[in-house]
């Protein structure tokens, strides 16, 4: 008879803090966080054979403000300063005021990668990162 | 509103080529509000402007040219009525052409210069109108709003034409719309200055980002994906 594995109590700390942002981008989809100034930006995955390709619109920012960077091997997190203070009041949204300074978001990957080998640019303010995929055995 | 006008449609589609395309062009020719389409069918909201409740799909004009533009995603479940609406009201107006203008989705986008327009047609001797201004599509699916805006199109023999840039799929792209109005201009001589567009590009996907990703969960559920695939039947 299989026996239900236990879990780890890091998988169940990794699952809540994934469980209460995914409630967070549910309830406030501008994804704007006050206290940290960031936005969460536009993104996508597309798994490829060899590797895991994600995109993320990022307009108003500079190719060198742009940090990427993976967690474990199956997590990628981009941070990327705006060339300027972007208020709410600039796009013409008036009833709420805020600002912010930054992208930011966390990115669970479909499947494991091989984050040394990680690659990305950023070209017409669209950042594409390459992962490899994990080879196992 | 007179008979016999050109009708533009800028429905929230593919890297959101229509509203951004129809709205530059009702802001640049300072067109007027004259009506908007409301259904049960739609979110229940208001957009404020000025201070001012508006529908979120509003009908604009300006002498004989008039124009369709939705401010919020368009649910799937609200497709089809929505295209009956807008075509059996281009009908009663005995509009000579439709135009609904769009984003087609491809995958190396960041690397082309200047997206390419297609177009869909309902009738062959619209390729004469159309020119050198897109090329027709020969083969292929359209899926959303545009693909049964032509049918319906065919069914009350109206000239029906979906114009397509190359853009983004679910990233806001107005260099696409600067594109497809070129070809607009070529088919129907409004000549517009699509420098804003290009200049404030990055303040205007920042703007339409939450109407995108709206929009994006719409494309899904009509099985926007189709679009990439190739029919088995020749024609």
């Amino acid at each position: 008879m299989l026996k239900p594995r236990r879990r780890r109590a890091l998988d169940i700390v990794n699952d809540s803090g994934r469980h209460a942002r995914k409630l967070k981008n549910e309830t406030f989809r501008s994804g704007w966080d006050e206290v940290a100034r960031s936005i969460e930006p536009l993104s996508s995955v597309t798994v490829g054979a060899e590797e895991i390709t994600v995109t993320v619109d990022l307009p108003l920012v500079d190719d060198k403000h742009v940090k990427v960077q993976v967690h474990g091997i199956d997590t990628v997190e981009v941070y990327a300063k705006t060339k300027r203070t972007v208020r709410f009041d600039d796009l013409g949204i008036k009833h709420r005021s805020g600002e912010f300074t930054c992208y930011h978001t966390l990115m669970e990957l479909p499947e494991p990668v091989d984050g040394a080998k990680v690659i990305h640019h950023l070209k017409r303010g669209i950042l594409e990162i390459r992962l490899p995929k994990l080879r196992q055995g | 509103m007179p008979l016999g006008l050109t009708l533009i449609n800028g429905l929230p589609d593919v890297g959101l080529v229509g509203v951004l395309a129809v709205s530059h062009l009702v802001s640049s020719l300072k067109m007027e509000e004259a009506g908007s389409i409301e259904s049960e069918l739609l979110p229940p909201l208001v957009v404020l402007h000025r201070g001012l409740p508006k529908s979120p799909i509003r009908i604009f004009f300006k002498e004989s040219l008039a124009a369709i533009v939705s401010e919020t995603a368009v649910p799937s479940e609200a497709v089809y009525s929505l295209a009956d609406a807008i075509v059996k009201w281009a009908n009663s107006k005995k509009a000579k052409i439709v135009i609904s203008v769009g984003g087609m989705a491809v995958q190396n986008r960041q690397n082309i210069e200047r997206p390419k327009v297609f177009a869909a047609l309902t009738d062959e001797n619209l390729i004469e109108i159309l020119g050198n201004s897109a090329e027709v599509l020969q083969e292929g699916y359209m899926v959303g709003p545009y693909a049964l805006i032509l049918r319906k199109c065919l069914d009350f023999k109206i000239s029906g034409v979906t114009l397509l840039a190359q853009s983004f799929y679910n990233y806001p792209d107005p260099e696409a719309a600067a594109a497809v109005l070129g070809s607009l201009e070529k088919i129907t001589g409004i000549t517009l200055d699509v420098s804003e567009l290009l200049q404030k590009g990055e303040e205007i996907r920042l703007k339409a980002k939450d109407i995108m990703r709206r929009t994006q969960e719409e494309m899904s559920k009509m099985s926007k994906s189709h679009e990439y695939e190739v029919p088995p039947l020749y024609g």
